[in-house]
C-alpha cells in the first residue's frame, strides 16, 4: 500500500443533503456534464475531490473507497470529457469494511492519505471544468465556470444587481470566494496543460471569436505563480468593473500584483460578456410591452451565467411577466451546458414565481434539423425574440425559418458586443 | 458573394481550396472583406486571381457588409459565409433577403463521404486523423476538408 501527499489545492464537490432533487445531488450533475449527458446516473458519491498540483497544474481525481459503485463505473467507462492525470482511491478509515464486490478492484489503487494545502468547495460545473481535458471544449468549460463564479460581479458591473435572483453558486450552497478560487484553479491548470500541447494542435482548437492567441510567456509565468499562491490559501479577490475604452467593456481587477494574467483572463473570460452591456434596452425595445417568447441559441461558451444575466435583464426591465416561455437551443457540442443551464433556469423560475415555461431543444448545424426545430418553436402566434449566438449555419437557417413563419412577429438580437 | 471574416492562416488556405472548386464549376466569386480580414482575403485572392475583392468600410460595419452582400447577390446569386462572420451581419442578411431570390450557403468542416463507399471514406478520414505515432492528432482535422452547405 503506497502513501502519497499532494501539495496542491483540494477541490471538493459534495451533495447538499440526502433529499432527492437535482440540485441536491451535485455529483450526479457532474457525471451528467462529464459524460455529455450520456449517463443516467443514479450512481453517485456524496463527496468527490480533485487535487490540482500547485507546481504542474496536473489534476488527480480522489474518491473514497466507500464510493465503490462510482469507482467501478468510472473504471469501466471511458468518460468523454474527463481527463485527469491520476485516479486515486482513498481508504479513509482504517479497518472500514469495503463493500463486497468492489473490494478487489479498489485495493489496487488504495493509498493512505491525501494531504492538501487548502480545500475549497465548488459547484458541479466548476468541478467538471477542473476534470475536463485540454481540448477546445475543456477550455470552454473552464471559461463558463469562471463566468459563473463571477456572475454576481458581472451583473453588478452592468447595473443588473438583483439580490432576489439566486446565482447557481447560491443554489449549491457554495461560498462565492471558494467557487472563484476553484474556477480560477481550473483555468490556470488549463493554461499549464495547454502550453504543453504542440502549436499546430493548439491553433486548430482555438477560434478567432473566442481567443486569437495563446497566452504569452509572461502571462503563463504569472499564471503559474498565481496557481501556486491560491494552492497555499492566498485569496485572490477578483472584481469586475466597466471601463470606457473604444467602447464600454468589462474588466477584471485583482488587488494582488497579477496584472498580466488578470488582463489575459479578462480578455478570454469576460470578452463575450460585454454582449450584455446595453442588451436590456435592446430587448425592451423589441418586445414593446407585448407578450413574447424568448429563444436563446447557445454557443459552446454559454452557461448558467448567461441565464442569470438574461433573467436579471427581464426582471429589471419589468418584462419578466410578459415572457411566456424561454427556449434554450443547444447543438450537440453545447448540449451538456445548455441542458445544465435549463435545469438552473427551471429552478430560478420556480424561485421567482414567474409564469415562464422553460424549454429545451437540441438542434444542429445541419439546416434540415435547425429548420425543424425553428418550425416547432414558432408554432404559436406569439411574438418571438431570438437571441443569436450559435454556429453560423445554424443562425442563418434558424432565423430564416422564424421569419418565414412568424413574419414581423419574429425579431432577433445578436449576442455580440454592441458597437 | 463570399463574406470573408478574420481567419487563421491554415483555415484561410483550406477556404481557398474549397473556393477553387467553386471557381472550377464556373462560378463567379466576389470576396467581401473588412480591414480586420484583409490578410485572409489576400491568401484567398493569391490562389484565385479571377476573384474580385472588395473592402467593406464604414461606421456601421454590420449594415454596410450585409447591404453590400445582398445588393451584389440579388438576381439569383448566392451569399456564402466562411469562418465566423459576426452574428449581427448574419441576422441583417437574413432580414434583407427575405422574399428575394438569393441563396444562402456556408462552408463547414466535415468529411466528404463518397456515395456508396461509406466505410472506405470513414477509413480514409481515420487514417488522416491518426498521426505518425498512431495517436490522434487534432491538427490534422483541417485536412479533412470543407464542404459547401446550402441553407
Amino acid at each position: 500500500m503506497s502513501s502519497l501527499r499532494y501539495e496542491g489545492l483540494c477541490v471538493k464537490l459534495e451533495n447538499i443533503d440526502k433529499k432527492k432533487g437535482l440540485f441536491n445531488r451535485a455529483s450526479s450533475l457532474w457525471i451528467f456534464l462529464a459524460t455529455h449527458g450520456m449517463w443516467n446516473s443514479d450512481i453517485e458519491g456524496n463527496e468527490v475531490r480533485a487535487v490540482v498540483d500547485s507546481c504542474t497544474g496536473e489534476v488527480s481525481l480522489v474518491l473514497s473507497h466507500k464510493n465503490y459503485e462510482l469507482i467501478r463505473a468510472l473504471e469501466a467507462n471511458p468518460i468523454f470529457h474527463m481527463n485527469v492525470e491520476r485516479f486515486v482511491i482513498l481508504k479513509e478509515e482504517e479497518g472500514a469494511a469495503s463493500p463486497k464486490g468492489g473490494h478487489i478492484r479498489m485495493k489496487r489503487g488504495e493509498i493512505k492519505s491525501v494531504g492538501c494545502l487548502e480545500t475549497v468547495k465548488v459547484t458541479p460545473l466548476a468541478f467538471h471544468a477542473i476534470t475536463s481535458g485540454f481540448h477546445r471544449l475543456g477550455f470552454s468549460y473552464r471559461i463558463v465556470a469562471l463566468q459563473q463564479s463571477l456572475a454576481r460581479e458581472i451583473a453588478g458591473a452592468i447595473g443588473l444587481g438583483n439580490s432576489q435572483i439566486r446565482t447557481p453558486v447560491d443554489l449549491f450552497s457554495v461560498p462565492e470566494d471558494q467557487e472563484i478560487t476553484g474556477s480560477l484553479a481550473a483555468f490556470l491548470s488549463w493554461m499549464m496543460g495547454w502550453s504543453k500541447l504542440n502549436k499546430e494542435a493548439r491553433d486548430a482548437e482555438l477560434t478567432t471569436s473566442v481567443i486569437e492567441a495563446d497566452p504569452s510567456l509572461e502571462e503563463l509565468e504569472e499564471g503559474v505563480d498565481m496557481l501556486r499562491r491560491i494552492c497555499c490559501g492566498e485569496k485572490i479577490e477578483l472584481k469586475v468593473k466597466i471601463e470606457e475604452k473604444n467602447r464600454k467593456a468589462l474588466v477584471l481587477t485583482s488587488k494582488l500584483n497579477f496584472s498580466k494574467i488578470t488582463n489575459y483572463i479578462s480578455k478570454v473570460a469576460l470578452g463575450r460578456m460585454n454582449s450584455y452591456i446595453g442588451l436590456q434596452e435592446e430587448i425592451k425595445s423589441k418586445v414593446e410591452g407585448e407578450e413574447f417568447s424568448l429563444a436563446v441559441d447557445f454557443s459552446e461558451q454559454m452557461g448558467p451565467c448567461d441565464i442569470y444575466l438574461l433573467v436579471s435583464i427581464l426582471k429589471s426591465a419589468d418584462i419578466a411577466e410578459k415572457c411566456r416561455e424561454i427556449w434554450l437551443i443547444g447543438t450537440p457540442l453545447s448540449y451538456p451546458t445548455a441542458m445544465y443551464s435549463c435545469f438552473y433556469l427551471e429552478r430560478l423560475i420556480e424561485d421567482l414565481k414567474l409564469g415562464i415555461k422553460p424549454k429545451f431543444a437540441l438542434s444542429s448545424e445541419d439546416p434540415a434539423v435547425s429548420r425543424t426545430i425553428a418550425e416547432r418553436i414558432s408554432s404559436g402566434k406569439r411574438k418571438l425574440l431570438y437571441i443569436a449566438a450559435g454556429p453560423t449555419s445554424h443562425v442563418l437557417s434558424f432565423y430564416r425559418t422564424l421569419l418565414e413563419r412568424l413574419k414581423e412577429k419574429a425579431s432577433a438580437i445578436p449576442l455580440t458586443p454592441r458597437r | 458573394m463570399v463574406l470573408v471574416p478574420k481567419l487563421r492562416e491554415s483555415l484561410a488556405r483550406n477556404v481557398l481550396e474549397a473556393l477553387k472548386k467553386l471557381r472550377d464549376e464556373g462560378r463567379e466569386l466576389i470576396l467581401l472583406y473588412t480591414e480586420k480580414s484583409s490578410d485572409a482575403c489576400k491568401i484567398i485572392k493569391s490562389g484565385i486571381n479571377e476573384a474580385v475583392s472588395e473592402k467593406v468600410e464604414g461606421e456601421n460595419l454590420d449594415e454596410e457588409w450585409s447591404s453590400r452582400a445582398v445588393a451584389k447577390a440579388s438576381g439569383g446569386g448566392t451569399i456564402l459565409t466562411v469562418g465566423e462572420v459576426p452574428k449581427g451581419v448574419l441576422l441583417k442578411i437574413v432580414e434583407k433577403i427575405n422574399g428575394k431570390d438569393i441563396k444562402l450557403a456556408s462552408l463547414i468542416m466535415r468529411p466528404v463521404f463518397q456515395k456508396d463507399k461509406f466505410l472506405e471514406s470513414l477509413d480514409s478520414v481515420i487514417s488522416v486523423l491518426k498521426g505518425e505515432n498512431g495517436r490522434f492528432d487534432l491538427s490534422k482535422r483541417e485536412e479533412i476538408g470543407l464542404e459547401l452547405l446550402e441553407i
